[in-house]
């Protein structure tokens, strides 16, 4: 994103709505720092610029930098996958798709989230130690795109240094890899310069029992009091 | 993703927060889904959600936008994304859905406990879980919990930090209602998972130092 020098009239109001703080306002002039802008249109969209000095060039969407649009503004559906935001349809639409099926667990780390950014380093470290266990790499997801070998989670070269707002790192594997999936994370993230949300997702067992539940508790890990659950209304229900 | 999943608060501050998501499944039962989707949100917008937006279309409920046109721009692989703060609006709405069984797949998030009772009093057999195990990496990076919980309703980390502290100081100098500060806050929120109603309740709790309705 970028700010018409000309236009602007230092107002600032628009400092305070940019989500990784780039817009900074001295001397009466709004600037954007490119290095620290991922992108996302949150300026352009909702900042109240009383001037409209905000714009998108057309270098944003020119391959590397591409990667921050996709990735950071919600409102671009990726070309890969046809879905808007950074992930998959995921749990939203499981009871059709039967993505994690009974007795497998889905996981999913948002790197960035809440609201600090990530580049491709810090996630890279994270999925080659994830392949390094043999986890499947969600192949809609448009980070796995990004992969040069899912079978090791080595990132492209050249989009290493995007920053976006999140990339989400989203796999599927069998409730016995956690032993080994959990810790690696764990020790994995004390190497990570940004934050991750992390998730897990499982069908509901009988009696809307929660299988993982305590296999994740004797891991250390204790979900929070909530979550996103499918209420079960698709159809055709997938097959178990 | 919309990290609905990983909101923020207490148990008293996320009681009242519901957010619903419903989208068919590309290329599994997608085709006819505009219509199914139409139908959808008549029943959503007869009920009345906290916020609503469209990322297909840029229409967001703070923005005011015309609800037959909205539903008219529904394609097939136009999604729903919207927030309650009433048990009772949701509960309604999944209601109504069950009743209609169009067939498209539906995430309610929230208190887990709360979720599966109101699909017990409906009537749901919920099908999968995703469950929230917190925030890891560089913690010390991440602003205060009263930011948190107001950030963490974006679904899409569109709500800066910066712009929720100017939420939260302008109420507290008296220069905005808590209501009008929700509503400049919420205004990036593109895809309506930001419930206005509990925000400007923080908002307002923040003011007064009501540590019940804080983070």
């Amino acid at each position: 994103m970028r700010i018409d020098e000309v236009s602007c009239t230092g107002c600032g109001q628009c400092v305070p709505y940019c989500p990784v703080g780039a817009i900074i306002c001295d001397d009466d002039v709004a600037t954007i720092d490119e290095e620290g802008c991922v992108e996302c249109s949150t300026c352009l969209r909702a900042a109240p610029c009383p001037s409209g000095a905000i714009y998108r060039p057309p270098a944003a969407f020119q391959w590397p930098r591409s990667v921050r649009t996709a990735f950071s503004d919600p409102l671009v559906p990726h070309k890969e996958t046809g879905v808007r935001g950074r992930g998959t349809e995921e749990v939203k639409t499981n009871d059709v798709t039967g993505r994690v099926k009974r007795g497998r667990v889905g996981m999913a780390l948002e790197f960035g989230r809440p609201g600090i950014g990530t580049d491709f380093h810090d996630v890279e470290k994270m999925t080659m130690a994830l392949a390094r266990i043999g986890v499947n790499f969600e192949p809609n997801n448009p980070l796995t795109f990004l992969m040069e070998d899912v079978r090791t989670g080595k990132i492209r070269d050249d989009v290493k240094g995007e920053r976006v707002l999140s990339a989400i790192i989203e796999f599927e594997t069998e409730p016995a890899k956690l032993v080994e999936i959990v810790p690696a994370v764990r020790e994995t993230a004390k190497q990570i310069k940004s934050v991750f949300s992390w998730c897990a997702i499982t069908r509901l067992g009988p009696g809307k029992s929660i299988p993982i539940m305590d296999q994740l508790r004797e891991l250390g890990l204790e979900p929070r009091i909530n979550a996103k659950i499918n209420v079960g209304l698709g159809r055709p229900l997938a097959a178990d | 993703m919309t990290h609905s999943l990983h909101r923020m608060g207490t148990a008293e501050s996320l009681r009242d927060d519901f957010v619903l998501i419903a989208r068919p499944a590309l290329g599994f039962n997608d085709k006819g889904a505009g219509r199914k989707i139409g139908r959808m949100l008549e029943i959503i917008f007869e009920v009345g959600p906290a916020n609503i937006g469209f990322l297909e279309t840029g229409d967001l409920l703070p923005r005011g936008f015309d609800p037959a046109e909205v539903i008219s721009k529904m394609n097939d692989s136009s999604g729903i994304r919207c927030s309650f703060s009433s048990r009772e609006k949701l509960k309604e709405v999944l209601r109504r859905f069950k009743e209609e069984d169009l067939g498209i797949s539906v995430t309610v998030s929230g208190i887990i406990d709360d979720v599966f009772a109101i699909c017990d009093e409906v009537g749901l057999d919920p099908h999968s879980i995703n469950l929230s195990l917190g925030v890891h990496g560089n913690t010390g990076l991440l602003p205060e919990d009263e930011v948190l919980e107001l950030t963490t309703m974006c679904g899409h980390a569109l709500v800066a930090a910066s712009l929720a502290k100017k939420g939260i100081e302008d109420v507290r100098c008296g220069r905005m209602s808590s209501k009008d500060a929700a509503l400049m806050v919420g205004m990036p929120c593109a895809c309506g998972l930001f419930n206005l109603d509990r925000a400007a309740a923080i908002l307002s709790s923040l003011s007064t130092g009501d540590p019940s309705k804080g983070a």
